[in-house]
């Protein structure tokens, strides 16, 4: 698998932020969970190779290039086209994009401001007010006797 | 140790296992307890770690085919909308449950005499009364006396917060009038024998390092070893075995080398829950019982009960802080709860309320479902959606149907060769319009309380961890497995205390009310010692 390649179309897939805060999901290193996926799962490594090389014959039509020479609205033509004769391909690859780019620490600590585990830390919560239940109590009891 | 005869043998160490090994311990009986999976230690637990999200699909994902350990068994659910979900170690279960832990109500035990159909239990609520009250404290349960939808019951400590997450929701409850009330919860708020209080983290399903979660190897299991239980993991049970006279003289296992041993016993307990618990029955075939052990009446393994679960995520406008408090428990409503005959179906459900997504399992839920797309547009789509999505589960209550069962794949097995249950499961009529009918109303509730969209998953094909029905209890030998307190009306030192004899399901989670029946047959047990086997 051309691993260039892919990291170029994971970026279109989870693209840059707008406000350069956060990278591409090619550039935060996907293609690695996406290869790595490829070789473990029946039937992935065909439908990446033969995709991504579909890819390539789509984007070689605009520019001899191929996908890397072509400008961002290219790409996104190219991998619509390729969305159309391949339906499966861009759900799989936004499928491991999210799966590495949500779990990235960069990407944890713009979200979440960290990217520090649940655990042991946890999170304060604050009182309830439970006065919100009076409209409860005062309907009364609704199960039924036996 | 292979040929000493012990007075009590468990098999299961998860929720049922540990109460009645506790219970049974103050007989001084010898009481071993073999379990095929091993401890946790708290180290290895996700929520410690950054890559906890992941994990939940890895080595402590809730399907036993995922999860794939060697102490897994696999299960053929492929015949099934529901798949089943479990855990095997010490705690069963509850290592990975969230942690809800509401009581059957008085009605669910007279479901033949009250709704007309299914079976009455052959005991009631207030026999099980008792046994709910010491099972709360020995678990450390959570909760606000008062609730108008239970006779009168005391709780031993305060109960989850409700968040901003909680608070939005129970306010729509309240714009339409229905019912709400903070979940009954099986997690200690405040320091409890000797375990700390809840830090809010809310990665109780990928099992909890605090300890705060009353999963019975935390609760139960110390109490127990204390008192002389011996507990072996890594021991898995193929088959229980007759002597002469007819009764079960003990079982056959695998030990942790895949080394066969025997365990001689005078009494055996089974404690492997609605698919565990069949499957060894099943795979203990002799002369006597050529279709499995305690299976004259052949109902082990019929009758298999899940909760279908009806489920609506509702999206909001802001953030809802879902990311902080346990993630299963805030709170529940059971407006619908008890049979009204004007909505079509008999029975009824609860509808539970869930924290939101973490990134990953929040992403991988938007993609299939059309709203997170590939391309510019992904990150204003993911910010629409990140920590503004809640659950609203209708927990149904789901019919005893023959056709629903626990058989033995002809060729899965697990890591020591031992066959492999398959699951035939279809949803019946009833719990089809049932499940609408939640379906509707959490659309309903959820929009009263602000949601701008919901999105429906219904039946949710992952909640197969409510596991009931497939050794009925009964008085009347021909249409049930066990008595009316656990013991197999076929083999009469065989008892068995989990959800598999559940007569009906309800519609809630079922952990309080096994728990409380593994007290209640430890109880009776005790009482009729001189003449157990009678």
């Amino acid at each position: 698998m051309d691993a260039q390649l892919l990291a170029l179309v994971l970026d279109e897939v989870i693209p840059p932020t707008a406000d350069g805060r956060l990278p591409g999901a090619g550039a935060l290193g996907a293609g690695a969970i996406v290869q790595h996926a490829a070789s473990a799962t029946p039937g992935l490594e065909p439908l990446l190779t033969q995709g991504l090389a579909a890819l390539q014959d789509i984007a070689r039509r605009s520019d001899s290039g191929g996908f890397a020479a072509l400008s961002h609205s290219a790409r996104v033509e190219a991998l619509q086209e390729l969305e159309k004769a391949s339906p499966m391909l861009l759900p799989t690859l936004l499928t491991f994009a999210c799966i590495s780019y949500y779990s990235n620490e960069q990407v944890l600590t713009a979200l979440n401001g960290s990217a520090r585990p649940p655990h042991p830390q946890g999170y304060e919560m604050e009182e309830d007010d439970l006065a919100l239940l009076d409209p409860v109590r005062a309907r009364g009891k609704i199960y039924r006797e036996c | 140790m292979a040929e000493q005869t012990v007075d009590v043998l468990i098999i299961g160490a998860g929720a049922s296992g540990a109460a009645i090994a506790w219970s049974l311990a103050d007989t001084r009986m010898q009481i071993v307890c073999l379990e095929q999976g091993d401890w946790v230690p708290t180290e290895a637990y996700p929520g410690l770690h950054a890559n906890w999200e992941l994990r939940q699909a890895g080595d402590f994902a809730l399907s036993p085919n995922m999860r794939g350990r060697s102490e897994d068994y696999p299960v053929n659910d492929s015949d099934s909308p529901i798949s089943v979900s479990n855990f095997n170690g010490v705690g069963g279960a509850t290592v990975l449950y969230a942690g809800h832990f509401p009581r059957f109500h008085p009605s669910d035990f007279r479901v033949r005499t009250l709704d007309g159909v299914a079976d009455d239990w052959p005991i009631d609520y207030q026999r099980l009364e008792p046994y709910y009250a010491l099972n709360d404290q020995m678990t450390g349960v959570a909760g606000l006396a008062g609730d108008p939808a239970y006779p009168p019951k005391e709780l031993p400590m305060p109960p989850v917060r409700l968040g901003k997450l909680g608070r939005t929701m129970a306010a729509g409850f309240n714009k339409l009038g229905w019912h709400w009330w903070p979940s009954d919860s099986a997690i200690v708020t405040e320091e409890y024998e000797g375990r700390a209080p809840c830090i809010n983290a809310g990665t109780c399903m990928a099992g909890c390092p605090q300890g705060a979660k009353g999963s019975s190897d935390v609760t139960y299991w110390p109490a127990a070893m204390r008192a002389g239980v011996e507990l072996r993991t890594r021991c898995r049970v193929r088959e229980i075995t007759l002597g002469a006279n007819g009764m079960a003289d003990g079982v056959i296992y695998y030990d942790a080398d895949g080394v066969e041993r025997r365990q001689k016993a005078e009494v055996i307990v089974l404690a492997c829950n609605g698919i565990g618990t069949p499957r060894i029955l099943l795979n203990s075939r002799s002369p006597q019982f050529p279709d499995g052990l305690a299976n004259r009446s052949g109902l082990v393994g019929k009758n298999l009960m899940f909760h279908p679960y009806a489920t609506v995520a509702a999206i909001f406008e802001d953030p809802l802080e879902g990311y902080k408090g346990p993630f299963g428990c805030s709170l529940w409503s059971q407006e619908f709860y008890e049979t009204d005959a004007s909505r079509g179906y008999v029975r009824g459900f609860t509808f539970e309320l869930t924290r939101g997504f973490a990134p990953v399992f929040g992403s991988l839920w938007a993609v299939p479902h059309g709203r997170l797309p590939w391309g510019d547009a992904h990150h204003a789509a993911f910010a629409g959606l990140h920590d503004r999505v809640l659950g609203l589960a209708g927990i149904c209550e789901d019919l005893p149907e023959l056709s629903n069962c626990v058989t033995l794949d002809e060729h899965l097995t697990d890591s020591n060769g031992i066959p492999a249950p398959k699951i035939n499961y279809r949803l019946g009529e009833n719990s089809r319009k049932m499940m609408d009918f939640a379906v509707a109303r959490a659309t309903e509730v959820a929009k009263a309380a602000g949601a701008r969209d919901v999105i429906v998953e219904s039946p949710f094909k992952p909640a197969g961890w409510h596991l009931m029905g497939t050794a009925r209890m009964g008085t009347d030998p021909e249409r049930s497995v066990v008595n009316e307190w656990g013991r197999c009306h076929d083999v009469r030192n065989v008892f068995i205390v989990d959800g598999s004899i559940f007569v009906t399901s309800a519609g809630l989670n079922p952990t309080s009310t096994i728990q409380a029946l593994a007290l209640y047959i430890a109880d009776t047990m005790k009482n009729n010692l001189a003449n157990l086997f009678d």
